[in-house]
């Protein structure tokens, strides 16, 4: 026993730390205009539709990272649930030494995960995700004003067929430790006009189509 | 020598039999071997009586709701095979009316989707679907958590059942699940008679010929539903506008298709259909007799009916509905009162 406190046990600490600085931080970056999107700040799309954001909450889930079209790494975590409003939701751990430069992932929950009942964590039901009406997560949630004071919400999500609104995404990384996420052709697409998309349907499909191509 | 190994082999065969006849033992979710296999993921939520008393206590509680007045067991009676009988509509917090009828709860294990448009995809999910309705029990999740852990009981209740006194709606879910999976009900005077123990009376007898010819492909033994979604020829409801399935999937198919319901237990569930319109079960085989949907048209004299009215009564489980282990919780009195 003495000689575990007295040696191993330092060891498994001092082991345990350089694991710790063995990872660096991959930051998820949010962007319009090449900027992060800060909140409640006044954008204007090419439409000159003035709007301003103050809510951006979305699932990525089943991220895997790359090297020259070699999987290197599948990340730990099945599910993140990124909030501009937690900063710490959009910093993402790996191995200092990977070397990557390509990530794929789903943007959204997929359907086993919806409908294989309670979860915890990332997936709780209390983060405001969760449509308790009809069973399912909301993928991706974003609420705003558009000129002047008109509300937009939109809740996208709906894994059932054919309304299925989950989204492969692709990105190069290149060397940057960085993901950048760009969501200019979205806002520059949107018909604000339709304001309200809060469930499963047509709408919510096209809208997560919109955002792949946007993020792609 | 040779008399012994004869009746000792008699003996092994006829155990055999009566285990193949007689109950599967799952610790506390005793059925029929006759039943189906379960839809439950028992492995995710493994049972367990700590689980199960926790959740009872939860089911009975009328903190669950946004004034700390209505409870699941409001509109879910345990006399009643869990339903909300002589109630048409469901009715919530501040003497809100709901918009369908409570349905009974027993033989979960066997369902897939929940309420009567399958919104609900899991057992586990479907606890939150009440509780944050605002017709309903209308509370937040969060809230509900948060009065939780606030209490001087809860904490102590959920630290025996999962080994964490933090509560989560993970923890608060699957209890709730497991009280509701306990809720089994198979000893009708039908599963008697599939158990050879009883027998049908002659009524009865013909009953269940009219009824495996005329209602079986929908109400599927032993089960006594499909858990599909089917029309049951009721129009829109000018002010409820229900449209059932349609609600869920948008498919212009789904329209008015509805839940098929368990005819178990239908003395102690009325009134029938989802929004509770047939006070008598009588109404109900009239209704099916009268109306013709999608070219099924169920042709009954009136003796049929009689006939098929004293089958449909051997689906009535009276141990289930005075079952002890299911009613009110004395740790709960216990913990109101205190």
């Amino acid at each position: 026993m003495i000689v575990f406190y007295k040696f191993l046990f330092p060891l498994v600490l001092l082991s345990s730390n350089l694991i710790d600085n063995d990872k660096k931080e991959l930051v998820l970056e949010l962007h319009i205009n090449n900027k992060n999107i800060t909140l409640n700040n006044s954008y204007e799309n090419i439409n000159t539709n003035i709007f301003k954001i103050n809510k951006l909450k979305f699932y990525i889930s089943n991220l895997k990272f790359y090297l020259k079209d070699k999987e290197v790494l599948e990340y730990h975590k099945k599910h993140i649930l990124i909030d501009i409003e937690n900063e710490k939701s959009l910093k993402i751990l790996i191995p200092n030494s990977l070397r990557v430069d390509e990530i794929i992932f789903n943007l959204g929950v997929d359907t086993e995960t919806n409908k294989s009942g309670a979860k915890s964590g990332d997936l709780d039901p209390v983060n405001g995700m969760y449509w308790t009406w009809n069973s399912g997560y909301i993928n991706f949630k974003l609420e705003g004003v558009y000129k002047g004071f008109n509300e937009f919400s939109y809740h996208i999500g709906g894994f059932m067929k054919p309304h299925n609104t989950l989204q492969l995404i692709k990105l190069n990384l290149g060397s940057k430790n960085k993901i950048v996420l760009n969501f200019d052709e979205f806002f520059n697409k949107i018909d604000f006009n339709l304001s309200e998309i809060l469930s499963p349907g047509k709408n919510a499909v096209k809208l997560s189509t919109l955002l792949a191509n946007s993020i792609n | 020598m040779k008399k012994y190994t004869t009746i000792i082999l008699t003996l092994i065969v006829v155990i055999a039999l009566v285990h193949l006849y007689k109950i599967k033992n799952l610790t506390n979710l005793n059925y029929p071997k006759y039943f189906p296999n379960i839809e439950y993921d028992l492995s995710k939520n493994p049972i367990d009586e700590d689980k199960i008393e926790l959740g009872k206590i939860l089911f009975y509680d009328p903190i669950l709701s946004k004034n700390n007045q209505v409870s699941c067991a409001s509109c879910h009676s345990s006399y009643n095979a869990f339903a909300h009988t002589d109630h048409k509509l469901s009715h919530g917090i501040n003497d809100k009316i709901g918009n369908r009828n409570a349905p009974g709860l027993f033989n979960l294990l066997w369902q897939k989707e929940f309420m009567w448009d399958g919104a609900v995809n899991h057992l586990d999910m479907q606890a939150l679907a009440p509780i944050n309705s605002p017709i309903e029990m209308g509370e937040s999740t969060r809230n509900l958590i948060s009065k939780l852990q606030k209490t001087n009981y809860y904490p102590e209740l959920f630290y025996s059942a999962f080994g964490d006194s933090i509560i989560t709606t993970e923890h608060l879910l699957k209890s709730l699940s497991q009280f509701q999976l306990t809720l089994i009900s198979s000893n009708s005077k039908y599963d008697s008679v599939i158990k050879r123990e009883a027998k049908f009376s002659d009524k009865e007898k013909r009953g269940y010929e009219l009824f495996k010819n005329n209602c079986n492909s929908c109400h599927t033994e032993p089960m006594f539903t499909n858990y599909e979604y089917k029309k049951n020829g009721i129009k829109e409801d000018s002010t409820l506008k229900d449209f059932g399935r349609y609600n869920i999937t948008g498919n212009v198919n789904d329209k008015y298709l509805f839940k098929v319901p368990s005819l178990r237990n239908l003395k102690y569930s009325y009134p029938y259909m989802h929004d509770g319109r047939f006070e008598k079960l009588q109404f109900v085989i009239n209704h099916y007799s009268e109306i013709d949907i999608d070219n099924n048209l169920i042709h009954l004299n009136n003796k049929e009916k009689v006939d098929l009215t004293a089958f449909l009564l051997t689906l009535n489980d009276k141990e289930f509905s005075l079952n002890k282990n299911h009613k009110f919780p004395l740790k709960l009195i216990e913990i109101l009162y205190q």
